[in-house]
């Protein structure tokens, strides 16, 4: 059944659009979910919710991609969730995609009391329109797909030190890119 | 950390086409490693039938060692039991360790690290710029203990020097002596390389994680990310030792010679002062050889390291070559003579 198929019996408020969203798309949630969370319970509950939170939204919503719609539902409950999971310092793995990030914000900047997270979206935008395409997709894969370093480098067959290696240039070009559009103080 | 949350939460509204670019170019990568993983499984069996063949053969000195030590043929057939070939490599963030060769004994240490960054990535990229500017030659020495155990980078990631400390609770090793050397850095290198001497009781037998707790540049720590880092083997490197004791009235103690180094404990020595008179006894310590020569330690050594304990002071005089065991017939400290057998 096609995306817009699925839409379509959402619109008609029909159980069965949560039905096969799930056939379709729940791996590809809970995979999404796992690699923020690393946790079986939280991550099915993650997926679960962006279920409840399509329901929702669709209508009014008539997404384009109905995969990166729910993605990105599964990617913002599981961060507000992980902000919770982050008191208890429950997960090492997301603590080390994290600490990577560090480097790209100055620590004295109070950001999020200035500049509203639409901003940073944008500036996001035009920062990875300005990468190369490889370099732009070794950093989504890092940071929007959080996969592993081990996993980027087996799927694009590079050495994984060339994975560090890129992904530490394009930090450090992202620090400088941010500071310039006024993100960092 | 919530700043850092915030930008992985903006990154999740980036515009479509990233995202659609993305999963159209991992849609091809899945297809590519498909085609390519009969050539994987040949490289795998290629990797098993070259590691099967070096088990087989002769431990080799490396070269940093060789060029070190300058060991003769004698030293190097003497040392056979000590030479291990660890080839550990421990990821750290954006830091690699390995550890090549080792070469010591049950008591001693000499290891070649060597910490590496992501190719193309350079020291001066990553130390901070008060550190390089405006310096011909720098030199950051890492500083480094040892634990007890395994440990992973997992476990201590992101501990800071106090956190850590609490991990020296019972697997800690208490030090002897250790030094550490190096060239001048490279600052638009990705590696370096040190030389770690560490000695203490009882290193052989379960495994061991040196953990670096951050680098300093002279007595000024350098402040870095992904610090600290670690990486663990177990050594099995061993060697002769002999053993004597002293035994005479008020004097008491013990000496422990192997081709590294002289450790000499001294009991009853509670003080400074005491200290001091026992350095004064222990200090003309000479080595009669077999040829007929005598030698003072200070010469055969780079000098030595001291403790005071509740009821001892020991010393520990590492050789500057390993020392031929067979050519030694005796030590002598004072009116007290040892004869090696």
């Amino acid at each position: 059944m096609t995306d817009k198929h699925i839409i379509e019996l959402f619109f008609e408020r029909s159980e069965e659009a949560i039905r096969i969203t799930a056939e379709t798309y729940g791996r590809y949630l809970y995979t999404i979910a796992y690699r923020i969370l690393f946790d079986n319970e939280e991550s099915e509950e993650a997926v679960n919710d962006t279920y409840h939170g399509a329901w929702n939204a669709i209508p009014p919503k008539q997404p384009d991609s109905l995969k990166l719609f729910l993605a990105r539902i599964t990617r913002n409950i599981s961060l507000d969730r992980l902000e919770y999971l982050l008191a208890k310092k429950r997960n090492r793995d997301i603590l080390l995609v994290l600490e990577e990030l560090e480097d790209c914000i100055a620590a004295r900047a109070d950001i999020e009391q200035i500049i509203e997270q639409q901003t940073i979206t944008e500036s996001l935008n035009r920062f990875l329109a300005s990468l190369d395409k490889e370099s732009r997709i070794v950093f989504l894969e890092r940071y929007w797909n959080m996969k592993p370093i081990k996993t980027i480098a087996v799927e694009r067959q590079y050495s994984e030190s060339k994975v560090k290696s890129s992904l530490f240039r394009i930090r450090k070009k992202l620090k400088v890119w941010l500071e310039q559009e006024g993100i960092a103080l | 950390m919530r700043k850092k949350l915030q930008l992985l939460k903006a990154m999740t509204d980036i515009d479509d086409i990233y995202l659609a670019e993305l999963e159209s170019d991992e849609q091809s990568s899945v297809q590519k490693m498909r085609i390519s993983k009969p050539a994987q499984w040949l490289l795998v069996a290629l990797a098993v039938l070259c590691i099967s063949t070096a088990a087989y053969a002769a431990i080799q000195w490396n070269p940093v060692f060789m060029e070190w030590f300058k060991p003769t043929d004698a030293i190097i057939e003497q040392t056979a039991d000590g030479v291990q070939n660890v080839d550990v490599v421990s990821e750290c963030g954006d830091y690699t360790l390995r550890i090549g060769q080792t070469i010591g004994d049950e008591n001693t240490l000499y290891l070649n690290l060597e910490v590496i960054l992501p190719e193309g990535v350079t020291w001066r990229d990553v130390l901070p710029e008060d550190v390089w500017k405006d310096k011909e030659n720098i030199s950051p020495t890492p500083k480094f203990e040892f634990y007890r155990g395994e440990l992973t980078y997992e476990e201590i990631r992101g501990l800071s020097e106090k956190e850590l400390k609490n991990f020296k609770k019972g697997r800690h090793f208490s030090i002897a002596s250790s030094s550490v050397t190096y060239d001048d850095m490279e600052l638009d290198s990705n590696s370096m390389n040190y030389m770690i001497r560490y000695s203490t009781d009882g290193l052989t037998a379960e495994p061991i994680s040196l953990v670096i707790s951050h680098f300093a540049n002279g007595m000024e720590p350098i402040s870095m990310d992904d610090f600290p880092l670690v990486i663990s083997w177990t050594p099995e490197n061993s060697g002769q030792q002999y053993y004597f004791s002293i035994e005479d009235g008020e004097t008491r103690g013990e000496l422990q010679l192997s081709a590294f180094c002289l450790q000499v404990k001294l009991y009853r020595f509670t003080n400074l002062e005491q200290y001091e008179k026992g350095y004064e006894f222990a200090k003309d310590i000479v080595f009669h050889m077999k040829d007929g020569m005598k030698t003072s330690v200070s010469k055969l050594s780079t000098g030595s390291g001291g403790s005071l304990g509740r009821h001892y002071i020991d010393y520990t005089y590492h050789f500057r070559h390993i020392l031929n065991l067979d050519e030694v017939d005796a030590i002598q400290i004072n009116d007290y003579w040892f004869e090696l057998d």
